[in-house]
């Protein structure tokens, strides 16, 4: 680290052009607010690190050091606006000049162009803690744990840890979030498959009953076990899905359907031709109404009446001739053939099939049926009776095209539009949808156990790293504390039973000190303000001094304390002297009595008073020599209220310094 | 911790033990173990994807 020589400042800030010459020893400046302390230490950090720190971090939006860092006169130039620091470095026995500009804030120029002058550049660019805010004390006593660590983990160069961490979190709560959404998906997939299946609850025993009723349905043997692999349409669980399809098609027989109408209406059409070429030939027909010659099985109505119960036979010899008795025997025949090829076909549309959607039903036979053997007992070859048998041959489900176009539908497709196919497509179908909620559950279920096991493995790298992090930063935490205990007791000699406790828990740092006493609780409960003000500042001694060790050779103290009042003062002047003799400190404050009090105490050794700051000229800044030299410099511009302040304040800290040291 | 490591080096100790409870967790391999310590070390903190990888976790999840 560095001990600062000379600063000139050029176009930086609210500066236009300062050179301040602390030549390596502790200084002050002092201003009222706005005047124009924070540009100093703005450009000394600048110059030493090529950031700066107010104008960086969170909230700070679009504001940047190559943007904002100049002079608002020198924006359009930003390689004007520079800072130069003239430097003994004590660990290189040697001095240096340090340069940078605005325009790139990165590149540094300094001089001696040596390799271990620029590691040492490198070192201090990469602790930039050597300033500290009074926003920086507040937090590391006022914030909450996490953002303690923050600033504890910075002070300690230890971000990297914070970093990590902070990425491990990261890490799990994407993964809480994509486990949640996983268990989300799964319940809708749960709730999706029970309501295919129709149950309340997901059991096995639910699952096989629901699949096996159905796949009894389609003659499938029942299945025993469900596994991620089952198949609910195939014969074996164990059998690829490919494989599964193999079903018993009961609608076979139906295949014949079309052949055997076409017999039906050929036998149909050619009773119809007989029977309408009897009805045009009177001959024939008065022949075999005049010879009708029934058999045992076909007597006329006449007869059977005037021979109720009797076998008697017709003799052969009543028949006229061959002819008749030929055209007897084909027209019963045709329609004996004609009546079983009707049974046939009604018993194929009733069995297997019940026809519902058929334009012709098992019932629509019966007409015809019935129609054929009341003729078959009754022939008397009337023209009323032929007409009617006509009739019944020429109903209307024969003729129509649509009775033709399902039987072969039917034995084409084995369509479902039979009841029993009806229910057997149901049941793939339902099966089907089974099956598919059944892989959507098992796979949604697969990886949502897989995302579950992700969080717990991102988990442990958590708690694995929070366990050695906190282990390791507590053992530096606990060397910490000793030296802000220490250095709070120094200040505060009421408390000589102080102590502090720094402990790590993950991603949090809790802070408990001693209250006269009572037991440890956080620094905020009982102390006040301006206790916890001092307690912030020994925590940044204590932290820097553990980090730079024998490298904290300078440190710049923005108007941080202010608060300390009048009582805690000269302690804290002599802390910093006697506790840190080779740090050089630069301290600002708006407070006059309490710059004049470090003067008296003799912890500035040197200092500069700020004022009438204006955007074209920047500070007017006087060297603070001595005390009635500025008294008498107030007088001179006739400013005598400044004077008297100067004057009051600076007997009160004399009185004071006296008296403390009595 | 490895004696390899400065003193100083604190996060260097932290990764170090970090690594060696990962090795001793049977949740996970020596290979993830190995591969997070390459990627802390080389790029910190890893990416989502990168930690998904690392452990493995990216492939398709078994039946």
């Amino acid at each position: 680290m560095i001990h600062i020589n000379r600063l000139q400042i050029e176009a930086f800030r609210g500066i236009k052009k300062l050179l301040l010459e602390p030549q390596g020893r502790n200084f002050g400046i002092c201003g009222p607010n706005g005047s124009g302390k924070s540009a100093i230490v703005d450009a000394i950090e600048f110059c030493l690190t090529g950031q700066i720190t107010r104008l960086t971090g969170r909230g700070r939006g679009e504001i940047s050091v190559e943007k904002h860092a100049g002079h608002i006169d020198f924006k359009s130039n930003p390689e004007q606006s520079r800072v130069k620091i003239w430097a003994n470095v004590p660990s290189l026995k040697h001095d240096i000049t340090l340069s940078r500009s605005v325009a790139n804030p990165a590149v540094y120029e300094v001089s001696p162009d040596l390799p271990e002058v620029h590691q040492l550049i490198r070192q201090i660019e990469s602790h930039p803690e050597f300033v500290l805010a009074r926003r920086e004390v507040e937090k590391s006593i006022n914030s909450a744990p996490g953002e303690r660590a923050n600033i504890v983990q910075t002070l300690l160069r230890l971000q990297k840890i914070g970093t990590i961490r902070a990425g491990f979190n990261r890490y799990v709560n994407a993964c809480k979030s994509e486990y949640s959404e996983g268990k989300r998906l799964l319940a809708s997939a749960r709730t999706e498959f029970k309501e295919i299946l129709q149950v309340s609850e997901l059991k096995k025993d639910n699952i096989l009953t629901v699949v096996n009723e159905l796949r009894q349905k389609l003659s499938l043997p029942a299945i025993s076990r469900i596994t991620t692999k089952t198949s609910f349409l195939g014969f074996d669980t164990a059998l690829s899905r490919s494989a599964s399809m193999k079903i018993h098609d009961p609608t076979a027989k139906l295949k014949t359907l079309p052949e055997q109408f076409e017999d039906f209406n050929r036998i149909r059409f050619s009773l119809i031709e007989m029977l309408e070429e009897l009805l045009g030939d009177k001959r024939r027909l008065a022949g075999l109404q005049k010879r009708y010659y029934p058999t045992s099985n076909y007597r006329p109505r006449s007869e059977r009446t005037n021979r109720k119960g009797g076998k008697g036979k017709v003799s052969p010899a009543s028949m006229a001739d061959e002819e008749f008795s030929q055209l007897f025997s084909e027209i019963t025949s045709s329609l004996d053939t004609f009546r079983s090829q009707c049974l046939r076909l009604q018993r194929r549309v009733e069995k297997p099939t019940n026809a519902k959607t058929l334009s012709v039903a098992p019932a629509d036979f019966n007409e015809l049926i019935h129609g054929l053997e009341v003729y078959l007992h009754l022939i008397d070859f009337g023209r009323d009776s032929l007409n009617e048998l006509l009739g019944v041959l020429n109903l209307k489900w024969m003729k129509d095209s649509r009775t033709r176009t399902i039987f072969n539908q039917v034995a084409t497709t084995g369509t479902p539009q039979t009841e029993t196919n009806y229910t057997r497509d149901q049941a793939v179908s339902r099966l089907t949808l089974i099956q598919d909620r059944f892989d959507r559950y098992t796979q949604v279920m697969a990886d949502t156990n897989a995302k579950g096991d992700k969080q717990k493995k991102a988990e442990k790298l958590l708690a694995h790293f929070d366990a050695v992090s906190s282990n390791i930063l507590e053992h530096i935490y606990d060397e910490v504390v000793v030296d802000f205990a220490e250095y709070y007791k120094f200040l505060n000699g009421d408390e000589s039973a102080f102590e502090g406790k720094l402990s790590s828990d993950g991603g949090r740092v809790d802070l408990s000190v001693d209250f006269h006493g009572r037991g440890k609780f956080p620094a905020i409960a009982y102390h006040s303000e301006g206790h916890q003000d001092s307690m912030g500042l020994c925590l940044y001694l204590a932290l820097t001094k553990y980090s730079l060790k024998e490298n904290f050779a300078i440190a710049v103290i923005d108007d941080v304390v202010g608060s300390v009042d009048i009582s805690h003062r000269n302690k804290l002047c002599r802390l910093l002297r006697r506790k840190f003799p080779n740090t050089q400190f630069i301290l600002t404050t708006h407070d006059p009595a309490w710059y004049h009090y470090m003067r008296a105490e003799g912890l500035l050794e040197d200092g500069y008073v700020f004022k009438d700051w204006s955007v074209e000229d920047g500070p007017g800044v006087r060297r603070d020599s001595d005390i009635w030299d500025a008294i008498e410099a107030s007088l001179k511009e006739d400013d005598v209220q400044t004077a008297k302040t100067l004057i009051r304040s600076h007997l009160a800290h004399i009185f004071a310094f006296l008296s403390d040291n009595l | 911790m490895s004696q390899k490591l400065r003193q100083s080096d604190i996060v260097g100790h932290i990764l170090d033990a970090f690594r060696d409870a990962i090795v001793r967790d049977e949740a996970f391999s020596s290979a993830e173990a190995n591969s997070l310590d390459q990627q802390l070390r080389k790029k910190y903190p890893p990416s989502n994807k990168k930690l998904d990888e690392i452990l493995a976790l990216t492939k398709k999840p078994q039946s």
